[in-house]
């Protein structure tokens, strides 16, 4: 694990403690049966490796979103939790207990699909009911559990439906309220809000952020819809082709990327090609782009050299400001504007070569007069800056 | 230039054929059973009467009844297993099963009911075996009796039933297996609550096939029955050619063609039921998977009250790992009915070659002598000619018919043309029997007994819709427009079709061609009725060989037949599929609806 892994972990025990203390003696023992451990874990597909050596330890009661492009291995990992798919190496542990080999109905795991897999021919009360009577419960803690679910999912009125007569978003609680209703310490999501339109996806996530602070289970999510990931989690875990390239908060990965690949998957970034060079004047090193851009480096970036790629967020960036001594500022021109409601976004020529991204908040005053073509000038302040030296970036 | 709609109804010109053919040998002698049922003069129902009040006429219907429904039952309980290994195994899996349940399906009804006479006769095969083994000291009566029947139609119908049964499954998606899973069902529950229910109607589905076939049973009851076990169709015969009574036995063909006519409905309706909202469906919902449902839900709540202590047995096994494979209980099953599926035709092919003149298996000592045999005899050899003239004629009158007709139904729009196809197509569906009566009793008129002509007539409506529906589905998926592009630039409709679609076609017709070829080379029912002395064909004298005599002449016979039909079928497939890229299931709804003629 890593220093940044750690304190994240810290932040997020901190922020539990606060927000749940009304917890019951119930609750605290689900915590500790809560807490996934993941080891060297690897999964081969004739040769190729699907996921590669992720190890991972989850808390009791976190809600850990995994994020990464198409095809990296995001759910084969959910499905190795699960028991669905057998890792060819590593091991996995729930509550302290190995469950590598325990066959999936064992595992006592909630799962929701991409698809829901919600079971066509039954209602959405037998559907829910489902893993209560394959625990042999009895009739009426059936009944009562099912109404208690439905009311926490806010379908009490669709309970005789069958899950074809339902909408996207009523058939998803239904999955849900299913993976949920047998009080599973985990709960495994795989890309749970992606056939949603994007309202109903928003209000989604905030349901499912209330339920997990209700019900304390711990949630692996699995997505690759970044604003998904930064606004549900305790904390993301970023993948590529098969491995962990970053674990930490929203904000620390937001904040800071440890690469490009990271910087560019979450939210958008300018990147700024060049070589990082001593000045002749100075001890101080700059970024030169082939455009004759001359950007600083910040102090903790002095060290690097060679090939880099300086990244700043588009937010970050003011326009026509008064320089200050911490701050670059750059003569452009606007190349393009583009309106999108909330946000304006502006493209900025600096030169031939180098075009940067700037949004503005949709505000009166704030943005700047004339349209493209006329000269602005772009500023930003140093501690924004981050140096990624190609040849650790990928 | 022609218009368009012109063009449309002036295509039904291209069905004049079919109906040259079909309106006097098909249509009227079925129309004459009718009139026959209802007495020679006037309007009685007299013969319907004397069907419904005879006791043998009862008993018997009764028993082909239960035959039917035991048949179909012994399939769905051996079948669906491999439907469902078939389902969840992998492709190359997937494909070596539908190969090893079409071979016996691609083997004459005939070779097939020689095999098991051969493995379960007096001094047959298990016999022997278990004599010799000290297990029994007289030998068992498996063939010959109710035991034989069951085996052989079994063996017969069990691809009917895995194919519609392995068509409903494969549209059951996996993941909700999954799900089932981590909501904690063992893979037994999962079963029982999600896979059964939704495949339900492919069950009916292969219960209704199954049950219809079997109704019209004739050839192997005969063949493998003993002799109270006489079948509807059977008695049919024998109101005919013993007590010549053709009142009776045409009300009794038209009770069955209207029951076959009603199974055959519901049949089509049941294959797409997902798609119909109608009563039938809710039917089949309600019942069929809603009915298990409720069962397993009251079995849940009885077993939670009893077992009020299942908490520690929980717990209990969550502790033990994977020890058992998945499934293995269902891929042994499958192995081994797939197995007692082909073995018949692998132990006959072994006796082709056997040295001895009994047949002991496996045989001592090999050798040809069986095939000289076969050879050096005029009584194999002239019927084996007689077969395979009448079978070419047949593939080419078939073609020449079929092709036009199916090039009507598919580009042509036109009042009436979905009765022109059920009537193309039905053939398939109407027992052997009954038409070979009504055949039979027509050319007994015009003096067509006994002819090369007239058999090959009655043949080329037998193979009609084979060919109708393998070149239908040819030209669904040639494309159309290549055909307008053609005649934009100047070509009459009849050149478009000349130039630009029969090369389209040829493979599709090649396929069809063989199928046709098969269907007459097969043809037992038919042929017993039309063909005389004359033109006895190799199927008729097996026949009269395989009841009167057990001779490893047969199994040569058998093993030659095998080779070449299972080759053609190969030929056939492969050049459909070159042409349509047909996949499985469209290849099977030509093959599934074969059944009608066994
Ligand atoms: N059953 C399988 N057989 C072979 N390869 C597989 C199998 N399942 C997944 N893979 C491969 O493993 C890799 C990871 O797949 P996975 O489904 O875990 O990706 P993912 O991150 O969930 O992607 P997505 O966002 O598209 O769902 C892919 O390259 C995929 O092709
Ligand atoms: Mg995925």
């Amino acid at each position: 694990m890593t220093s940044a892994d750690v304190v994240s972990q810290g932040i997020v025990l901190k922020e539990r403690s606060g927000s749940q203390v009304n917890r019951t003696a119930q609750d605290e023992s689900k915590s500790k049966s809560g807490c996934v451990q993941l080891s060297g874990l690897t999964k081969e597909y004739g040769g190729i490796r699907a996921v590669d050596d992720v190890s991972l330890e989850i808390a009791a009661g976190e809600f850990v979103t995994v994020l990464g492009p198409s095809g990296s291995g995001k759910t084969t990992v959910l499905m190795m939790i699960a028991g669905l798919a057998e890792p060819s190496a590593g091991a996995i542990a729930i509550g302290g207990r190995d469950i590598t080999h325990l066959r999936p109905q064992h595992r006592n795991l909630g799962v929701v699909f991409q698809s829901y897999a919600l079971f066509p021919h039954l209602t959405v009360t037998e559907n829910i009911a489902f893993p209560l009577r394959m625990r042999r419960k009895n009739e009426s803690d059936i009944c009562r559990k099912v109404r208690e679910i439905l009311d926490l999912v806010r379908l009490p009125d669709l309970a005789q439906r069958v899950p074809g007569e339902l909408s996207g978003g009523q058939q998803q609680r239904v999955a849900l309220a299913r993976a949920l209703v047998f009080d599973p310490p985990v709960l495994l999501l795989d890309e749970p809000l992606s056939a949603l339109d994007k309202k109903l996806r928003e209000n989604m996530q905030f349901e499912l952020r209330e339920l997990h602070r209700n019900l304390g289970v711990t949630i692996i999510n699995v997505t690759h819809d970044q604003s998904e990931a930064l606004v549900m989690s305790d904390r993301v875990i970023i993948m590529r082709d098969g491995r962990i390239v970053q674990s930490g908060s929203p904000s620390e990965l937001y904040e800071h990327p440890k690469s490009s690949f990271v910087a560019d998957f979450l939210g958008t970034s300018n990147f700024v090609k060049g070589e990082v060079q001593k000045s002749r004047d100075s001890d101080e090193s700059s970024l030169v782009t082939v455009g004759g851009l001359r950007c600083r480096v910040p102090q903790a970036d002095q060290g690097l050299k060679g090939q880099a790629r300086l990244m700043i967020r588009p937010e970050r960036i003011v326009l026509n400001a008064v320089p200050t001594a911490t701050q670059e500022h750059f003569v452009g021109r606007i190349a393009e504007i583009a309106y999108t409601g909330d946000l304006i976004r502006y493209r900025v020529a600096l030169n031939d070569q180098d075009v940067i991204e700037v949004t503005l908040q949709n505000k009166p005053g704030h943005l700047p007069q004339g349209c493209i073509g006329s000269e602005v000038t772009v500023g930003w302040s140093l501690e924004d800056v981050h140096i990624f030296v190609e040849s650790t970036t990928q | 230039m022609l218009s368009r709609i012109n063009n449309r109804i002036g295509v039904m010109g291209l069905l004049v054929p079919a109906a040259l053919l079909l309106l006097p040998l098909y249509l009227y002698p079925l129309l004459e059973i009718v009139s026959r049922s209802l007495g020679d003069k006037g309007w009685s129902t007299g013969n319907y009467l004397e069907l419904f009040q005879d006791p043998v006429m009862l008993r018997v219907l009764y028993q082909t009844f239960k035959f039917a429904f035991i048949i179909s039952a012994l399939c769905v309980i051996l079948g669906y297993p491999v439907a469902y290994a078939m389902r969840i195994a992998s492709d190359r899996t997937r494909r070596t099963i539908t190969l090893l349940i079409l071979l016996p399906l691609w083997t004459s009804t005939l070779v097939r009911a020689f095999a098991w006479i051969v493995i379960l006769g007096r001094n047959g095969i298990v016999n022997a075996t278990l004599t010799e083994l000290g297990i029994i000291d007289e030998p068992l009566k498996l063939v010959y009796n109710t035991v034989g029947l069951y085996i052989g139609m079994v063996h017969i119908m069990l691809p009917f039933m895995v194919l519609p049964l392995y068509n409903s499954l494969s549209r059951i998606d996996l993941r909700l297996l999954s799900a089932a899973e981590t909501l904690g069902a063992r893979p037994i529950s999962a079963f029982f609550w999600i896979v059964l229910p939704l495949s339900m109607p492919g069950v009916l589905a292969g219960l209704l096939l199954v049950f219809m076939s079997s109704v019209g049973m004739f050839v192997l009851p005969a063949l493998l029955g003993g002799l109270s076990d006489i079948t509807y169709t059977m008695l049919i015969e024998k109101q005919i050619n013993e007590l010549n009574n053709w009142g009776l036995a045409a009300a009794m063909s038209v009770f069955l063609l209207v029951v076959t006519g009603i199974l055959t409905l519901f049949y089509g309706r049941i294959l797409n039921i997902e798609a119909s909202s109608g009563i039938l469906g809710e039917v089949v919902r309600q019942v069929f998977q809603r009915g298990p449902i409720h069962l397993l839900i009251w079995r849940e709540r009885i077993l939670a009250r009893l077992l009020a202590s299942h908490g520690s047995r929980l717990a209990n096994r969550m502790q033990s790992a994977r020890l058992v494979p998945r499934h293995l209980l269902v891929k042994c099953w499958s192995w081994a009915v797939l197995a007692c599926l082909v073995a018949p035709l692998l132990v006959l092919f072994l006796l082709a070659f056997s040295g001895q003149a009994f047949l002991h298996f496996p045989p001592r000592s090999y050798s040809i002598r069986w095939f000289a045999n076969f050879f050096s005899r005029d009584d194999w050899v002239t019927p084996a000619i007689t077969s395979l003239k009448v079978a070419i004629l047949t593939a080419i009158g078939a073609i020449l018919i079929g092709v036009p007709a199916a090039y009507a139904i598919v580009r042509g729009r036109f009042p009436g043309k979905g009765i022109a196809t059920a009537i193309l197509i039905s053939p398939m569906i109407v027992p052997g029997l009954i038409f070979a009566i009504s055949l039979y009793a027509l050319y007994g008129r015009l003096n067509l007994l006994g002819t090369l002509g007239g058999l090959v007539l009655g043949h080329i409506i037998l193979a009609l819709p084979y060919v109708v529906v393998t070149v239908s589905a040819g030209l669904k998926s040639a494309d159309a427009s290549l055909e307008a592009a053609a005649m934009t630039m100047g070509a009459g409709p009849i050149r478009a079709f000349w130039i630009v679609t029969l090369p389209m076609l040829r493979p599709t017709i090649i396929s069809a061609a063989f199928l046709a070829f098969l269907t007459s080379f097969d043809d037992v029912i038919l042929a017993l009725f039309l063909s005389g002395l004359s033109t006895k064909t190799l199927p008729v004298r097996m026949w009269e060989g395989i009841r009167y005599e057990i001779d490893p002449t047969i199994a040569a016979i058998s093993a030659m037949l095998m080779l070449i039909t299972i080759g053609l079928k190969f030929v056939a497939e492969w050049s459909a599929r070159r042409g349509t890229k047909s996949n499985i299931p469209g290849f099977t709804a030509i093959q599934a609806t074969d059944a009608g003629t066994r």
